[in-house]
């Protein structure tokens, strides 16, 4: 028990004044910045550097962390309001958190998120202080073959996800691929389908597409038809109805496990476990069709599981010193900053440095919690703005939140283009998320795959030969096989007709 | 017959799309070192799609009956078309004026219709005010300025 | 009707903030007439990475330094460019008007590298090079537990087993693949390059047994000598920085290799001679100021002063020779 005892003095430098007054700051302004759209976490904390410099280092991360699990909550928030996902874990929380809003349940999805994240985050950093460095160990075993499989196993249960037709899932799917292969190929130089354009070197950037496909496209079709905008919703309890209660608590567990194992792997993204989870919570739900009609599990699980994602990735940050997400190296390009070199070493030369952030992870998770459950209930109001009013200020948001990414007006104009195809897909029945978290997932689709084929001495099958790989491809294939068979049973052509899956 | 031009509309879109990569990623290298070259995704992907959007417009085509609402027209167009015009002379002006106002006009030309013009001008001025303080001076993010630095 | 008015009324202040730039234009043509007194407002030294970069850090300590000694007391602010592989920022470097208030913060990787792809608006004797201000080299990194002890008995291995040697990059033709190429070349052998896309995931993959090696930034390589796992063979740059006398460089083996990662501070093209030497002789002094050099050691970067003639040389040689070696791993034609 000696991590406890560490632990516990880790709390008495977290407690102090200053320290607890600036994770406080931390976690506000990290929900700020989640619900302002195009400043995720990434820039979030980016920006905020350079307000650190005048801290002691322990002060700085502490803030600099609270504003990266803040915001993580942060992007809820907007997602279950006016349906734009902040970053890329939220996307899922789409789908059915913004239903509830819609029928006036918007403060019972915030509150069982903010409950979600909170438990979620708690068992992560539970996990962080007892069981760190043995876990990291087994992130580290996660080689491109890895990834690629698991990427996969992804995709196929965004299959299962689409809607109401295949044919249109698998195009937004695909639409969504292509587009992640725009910019620079990082395998081998090659410049692609940037058409003379500079900006496009580096690919698309997520926040743009996401804003654009969700939130412009939104407005759009809000705004086009103005009947829309004279009717909010009633807003009802903040609570899960009672015979939600059970199968809401059920998805905070299940969400937790699997968000903390993906998290554990460096560089896999928080959207992957959010994905699984859901999959999972229409898996094993009774009547999967109220998925995407305002299911509180399909924000329950998801929630739950990014939280504990973003919670489990600081696991190889402290223990390896291997940034696990675009946040996180951020944070440690903070460390250097703050003249700390963050390294295997970190945990053993710097304990009181690093327990006394675990400690202040423990207070800001619960001031997020004080926060929101109160804020839930505002947060809900927003939706009895009168649109007319609300919407002109939320393109201007999105604007510059767009903006603010790469300081240019060419992302801005991206944005406004996405605006205008999520309008038609919207209209037409496209899913937005399939192509969205695709996007996401796209690029490192092709790339885990070359890099399997470089490091192997026996070409494809390295995939099988691995055990982990091996695994998740046999895995892979199961579900693929099981899902023609029933299609199959059903007498539905899969592919060619227009159908109902 | 009106009903389902919309979607064969969209449909195509998605064909140019697809067809512009499929030929773009002709130039591409198929095959690289390891077995993949940069070409092998974009090639395979884009003729997925080629494929899928071609189902897609002959569905549209064969099927009588369509569950999706028909293309934007008349209010419903005029007010789109609105917002996204001033969404683009917006991104044009904002360079030169500066982000306070012209986001000041951009709030002003949204809330015509809805609001008397002083309360309107009280909304506009408030709500980019705001945002640039939120924006530009808590946040710290440079945001385009007029040469009076707002 | 009431769209209508709103539109037009749009498309007036378009105009009106088309007059407003002629209007600044003029007077900032004034400005470029009375040098003298340069500067007269705050000089932005662009980045063309994301905050938190290594690149950044050494932006931030000069500009901080450097406005100890630029006249008339006025502030340099860093601004991040990032994207478009961090070619972005160069270009709007490339595109600003020579009036020294706008400069830039960029490396090897925009002077050298990414114009040999032949895709970007500038190339590399586009711009006009002030000061060469730090380098940095780069170590090969094997993890502790292979078999190879020495830098000898890895050349003996590679040898004897061509193409059966990985190690990881930060993507094709990045400073971390040219060096490993130039080194493949001299000694005649073949390696395996693995392309991912940051420092982080090279580290992983080399800690986690996926490929055999990495060429790493001292600063990370120490870290995990210090934690026992990995191991340094060698020095792929041109000098041995302090606290790392004992790894052998490339040419101490006979070989002819040596590739380092250099940061300069660079303005568009057509800068006025007087504003150039302002410019320069600040960010000279902040370069050998004790608590700027301070600064840069703990970033674990050296500084290295080159004057603007001997910085175009430099940038031009490297320019010539990464593109042979891109030319023959077949990279570019």
């Amino acid at each position: 028990m000696e991590s406890l005892s560490l632990l516990l003095h880790g709390f008495e430098s977290a407690l102090s004044l200053t320290n607890v007054i600036y994770c406080v700051i931390g976690v506000s302004i990290g929900m700020l910045v989640g619900i302002l759209p195009g400043l995720g976490p990434v820039s979030g904390t980016a920006l905020l550097i350079p307000v650190t410099f005048g801290l002691e280092p322990v002060t700085a991360i502490i803030m600099l962390s609270g504003i990266y699990y803040g915001s993580m909550y942060g992007g809820t928030i907007t997602s279950v309001l006016i349906n734009t996902p902040g970053e890329s874990a939220s996307v899922i929380t789409c789908i059915d958190g913004h239903q509830l809003a819609k029928q006036g349940r918007a403060g019972t999805a915030l509150g069982v998120a903010a409950i979600g994240s909170f438990v979620g985050g708690i068992v992560a950093v539970l996990g962080l202080t007892f069981l760190g460095p043995l876990l990291a160990q087994f992130g580290t075993r996660f080689g491109p073959p890895e990834y690629f499989t698991l990427m996969l196993l992804g995709l196929l249960m965004l299959v299962g996800l689409m809607g109401k037709s295949l044919i249109r899932g698998l195009i937004a799917a695909i639409f969504g691929l292509t587009l992640s292969l725009i910019g620079m190929d990082p395998a081998s130089g090659a410049i692609r389908f940037t058409f003379g354009q500079p900006e496009l070197l580096g690919g698309i950037d997520f926040t743009v597409l996401a804003i654009g496909l969700f939130g412009i496209s939104e407005i759009l079709s809000n705004a086009g038809n103005p009947t829309k905008m004279e009717k909010p919703a009633k807003i009802q309890g903040l609570l899960p109805k009672r015979e939600e209660l059970l199968p809401t608590s059920m998805s905070i567990g299940r969400g937790t496990v699997l968000g903390f194992l993906i998290g554990l792997i460096p560089g896999s993204n928080a959207a992957i476990s959010s994905l699984m989870s859901y999959s999972l919570e229409k898996k094993r739900a009774k009547d999967p069709s109220r998925f995407g009609n305002g299911a509180i599990e399909g924000v329950a699980g998801p929630e739950t599981a990014n939280n504990a994602h973003s919670g489990a990735s600081l696991i190889p940050l402290f223990t390896l010193g291997l940034p696990s997400s675009p946040t996180i190296a951020v944070i440690l390009g903070a460390f250097i900053v703050h003249g700390l070199t963050p390294g295997p070493a970190l945990f053993t030369s710097n304990p009181d440095f690093i327990w006394a952030i675990i400690a202040s992870m423990f207070i800001g998770n619960l001031v997020l919690l004080i926060f929101n459950l109160p804020l839930a209930g505002v947060w809900a109001k927003v939706a009895l703005i009168p649109y007319q009013l609300l919407f002109p200020i939320l393109l201007l948001v999105c604007c510059v939140g767009t903006y603010t990414i790469n300081n240019s007006l060419w992302d801005v104009g991206i944005m406004v283009l996405f605006g205008i195809i999520g309008y038609f897909m919207k209209k037409f029945d496209f899913p937005i998320a399939a192509t969205v978290l695709t996007f996401v997932l796209g690029a490192q689709l092709e790339t885990s795959l070359i890099q399997s084929l470089a490091i192997s001495q026996n070409g494809i099958l390295t995939l099988f030969l691995r055990p982990i790989s091996g695994t998740l491809s046999v895995l892979c294939i199961l579900i693929l096989i099981l899902s023609i068979f029933s299609a199959m049973k059903k007498k539905r052509s899969y592919l060619v007709s227009d159908v109902e899956v | 017959m009106k009903k389902w031009k919309a979607e064969v509309w969209f449909g195509l879109v998605f064909l140019i799309f697809s067809l512009t990569f499929f030929i773009q990623s002709l130039t591409l290298s198929y095959s690289g070192a390891d077995g993949l070259g940069p070409g092998f995704f974009p090639l395979w992907l884009s003729g997925i799609l080629i494929f899928l959007s071609l189902c897609y417009i002959y569905n549209t085509f064969k099927s009588e009956e369509s569950q999706s609402e028909p293309m934007p027209r008349g209010t419903e167009l005029k007010n789109i078309v609105f917002v996204l015009a001033s969404l683009l002379i917006y991104l044009g002006v904002v360079p030169l004026l500066g982000f306070v106002l012209s986001s000041t006009i951009f709030l002003f030309a949204l809330l015509y219709r809805y609001y008397r013009w002083h309360l309107n001008i009280g909304i506009s001025v408030g709500a980019s005010l705001f945002l640039f303080w939120i924006f530009a001076k808590v946040l710290s993010v440079t945001l385009p300025v007029n040469e009076f630095g707002w | 009707m009431k769209k209508l008015v709103m539109l037009s009324l749009l498309i007036l202040s378009l105009i009106l903030g088309g007059c407003s730039q002629t209007q600044t234009a003029s007077s900032e043509n004034n400005e470029g007439q009375a040098n003298s007194d340069f500067p007269k407002k705050p000089i932005q030294l662009i980045v063309p990475y994301a905050s938190g970069s290594s690149t950044e850090m050494i932006a931030r300590v000069l500009a901080k330094g450097a406005e100890k000694y630029i006249p008339n007391g006025q502030s340099v602010v860093v601004v991040n460019k990032p994207g478009g592989a961090a070619t972005i920022g160069a270009t709007e470097v490339h595109g600003a008007k020579p009036d020294g208030y706008t400069l830039g913060m960029l490396t090897v990787s925009q002077l050298s590298l990414q114009p040999l792809f032949g895709k970007t608006v500038f190339t590399h004797d586009s711009f006009q090079p002030i000061l060469k201000a730090t380098v940095v080299p780069q170590f090969l990194t094997v993890k502790s537990d292979a078999p190879w002890k020495t830098f000898e008995e890895w050349l003996e291995y590679v040898k004897k087993n061509p193409n059966k040697f990985t190690y990881a990059t930060v993507g094709a033709g990045s400073t971390v693949h040219i060096s490993m190429e130039a080194l493949n070349a001299a000694a005649n052998i073949k390696t395996k390059a693995v392309h991912f896309e940051s420092g982080g995931e090279t580290v992983t993959a080399v800690l986690g047994g996926h490929t055999q090696g990495a060429s790493l930034l001292p600063q990370t390589a120490k870290e995990y000598v210090k934690s026992g796992d990995f191991r340094i063979l060698a020095n792929l740059g041109s000098y041995k920085p302090e606290g790392h006398e004992d790894i052998p460089l490339l040419k101490e083996k006979g070989l002819d290799a040596e590739v380092d990662v250099f940061t300069g501070v660079v303005a568009p093209k057509g800068l006025p001679k007087d504003i150039q030497k302002v410019i320069h002789d600040a960010f000279k002094q902040a370069l050998e100021d004790p608590e700027v050099q301070k600064q840069l050691k703990e970033i674990d970067v050296d500084p290295k002063y080159a004057g603007p003639e001997e910085f175009q040389k430099e940038i031009t040689e490297s320019y010539n020779e990464y593109g042979e070696i891109l030319k023959n791993i077949g990279l570019i034609q």
